[in-house]
């Protein structure tokens, strides 16, 4: 069992629905992102064009951020989903600038988006985060316990994204990188990635 | 109708960015993570390091005990003002004592170098109080070995993060380590004046090895420049961030052949020692803003193709 994602880039409208969803259900501090669409300008000039490019963390195989962590707080589950315990986390930043993704965001600021007054919304999402060490995109794991996909997955209008097992070959993901040429970000790093994308 | 100039304006000048360097212009993303705190901590545990190696050395040969002797005492005390600092910076000072848990890290191993350093440095500094015995050589010898991996630590703790190019070169330790070489032979020029031999002796030798060091530093700057000019398109704009005059002038020019210049003056021209004190200063100077200028130049990998 190894839990990934693809992304179809033709797909993503660049709506950033899934950025509002996980922000809303992992309740993650101003400026943190677990899951972003990126607004790119790519290409070399004159066939310059726009791509809109969801960014979560990758759950590497060989992960980066696990090989560097100094306390252990990074690690990685036989189901592939890699995670941090925040008791561990000693914030010593590392895995930020080791992450090719930049998936990695410091909590160090314990003010909400409206300052030191949190809202009551705030006061109760921000219990699960604690401030003075590294976040990121953890699958939504909450919501894969009780059977149901990662926020990001489910509200998608475009249908851009889709979850699953990427060690059964008969899975909506599996067929989807077969079938449409799915590839990895940043392959040269070695760190296969769980997340495919599809061409634009 | 301002707006749709400003925007248009705009436009031009991305696609000139785009046509000049072949990336976009949002691709490209300056590292915000580390800053002069982590370059602080590095020059001064780098510089430590090379203090306590460079005066164990010296005192093996038999020269210059008495600032020998301070060098490796204050080597270990810049090495523990550097872990201070880097201690002050995490986040989550309740995990500290986990710290050590997984040694594949270079933070962790770092850490261990650090301790093991300062302990046999402090023990050989105590042992060797009185005299040099068998039993102090190999404390210092074992302290040594660790002062090393120390320097060594970091520059590896940079080259290993594989989002910026500018770091992830084998060539970033070698670099640290002879500016923490250089940056203690200059601590140990600027300390002789405070000797109780007479200080013209100590410091013509001392000058010579540090034009050594000097020499060896620029052929590795200028490796590291070179290669990173041949790298990829986030190298080669970390590069031009290096241009800017901090490293031109600061680290090159005023930190390396400036200083070069002065001491070359004194070991042929040799008279008065406030040429080899002022290129000590800059030295020092230029050591610890050849750091804050790397990681400040440190561009992130772009996510997607360009």
């Amino acid at each position: 069992m190894k839990y990934g994602m693809v992304i179809d880039l033709k797909k993503c409208v660049g709506c950033m629905a899934c950025t509002i969803a996980c922000k809303t259900t992992n309740h993650t501090r101003p400026g943190i992102f677990w899951n972003v669409v990126k607004d790119l300008e790519v290409g070399k000039y004159p066939s310059v064009r726009r791509v809109f490019l969801p960014t979560l963390c990758m759950h590497c195989e060989k992960a980066p951020c696990v090989e560097v962590c100094p306390t252990g707080a990074s690690h990685r589950r036989e189901d592939g989903i890699v995670l941090i315990d925040y008791e561990k986390c000693v914030g010593c930043k590392a895995c930020i600038e080791n992450c090719p993704y930049g998936a990695r965001y410091f909590n160090g600021d314990p003010e909400g988006y409206f300052g030191d007054q949190l809202t009551a919304n705030e006061e109760i999402g921000y219990e699960q985060h604690k401030v003075g060490v590294v976040e990121k995109c953890n699958f939504c794991i909450d919501r894969l316990e009780q059977g149901k996909e990662p926020a990001c997955v489910q509200t998608c209008i475009g249908r851009a994204r889709c979850f699953g097992n990427l060690d059964d070959s008969d899975s909506e993901v599996s067929k989807r990188i077969k079938s449409k040429h799915g590839f990895q970000l940043h392959k040269e790093c070695g760190t296969n990635p769980s997340v495919y994308y599809l061409p634009e | 109708m301002v707006f749709s100039f400003i925007k248009s304006a705009e436009r031009i000048l991305r696609c000139t960015i785009c046509q000049n360097r072949g990336v976009s212009i949002m691709a490209i993303e300056r590292q915000n993570t580390f800053g002069g705190l982590i370059a602080i901590d590095l020059f001064l545990g780098g510089a430590g390091a090379g203090i306590f190696l460079t005066s164990f050395v010296l005192s093996l040969l038999n020269q210059f005990e008495s600032i020998t002797r301070i060098g490796v005492m204050v080597g270990p005390i810049w090495v523990l003002a550097g872990s201070m600092i880097l201690f002050f910076d995490l986040g989550n000072k309740n995990a500290l004592f986990r710290i050590l848990s997984n040694p594949s890290s270079w933070v962790a191993r770092g850490t261990y170098f650090i301790i093991l350093f300062v302990f046999f440095a402090f023990l050989y500094f105590l042992v060797s109080l009185s005299k040099t015995t068998m039993l102090s050589t190999v404390l210092g010898g074992i302290a040594g070995i660790f002062s090393f991996l120390t320097m060594l630590y970091t520059g590896m703790l940079f080259s290993t993060m594989k989002r910026v190019p500018l770091w992830n070169t084998p060539i970033l330790p070698l670099l640290f380590i002879f500016s923490s070489l250089y940056a203690a032979a200059a601590f140990l020029i600027l300390i002789v004046p405070f000797s109780t031999a007479p200080p013209l002796v100590e410091i013509h030798l001392l000058v010579m090895i540090e034009i050594v060091f000097i020499l060896v530093q620029l052929l590795v700057l200028g490796i590291f420049l070179w290669t990173g000019s041949y790298g990829n398109t986030t190298i080669a704009e970390s590069i031009r961030l290096l241009k800017e005059p901090l490293f031109t002038i600061g680290v090159i020019s005023l930190g390396l052949f400036i200083p070069l210049a002065l001491l070359i003056y004194y070991k042929f021209m040799g008279s008065g020692i406030f040429f080899p004190i002022m290129a000590a200063l800059l030295l020092i100077i230029g050591s610890l803003f050849l750091r804050y200028c790397i990681i400040r130049a440190g561009i992130r990998l772009p996510l997607y193709p360009v």
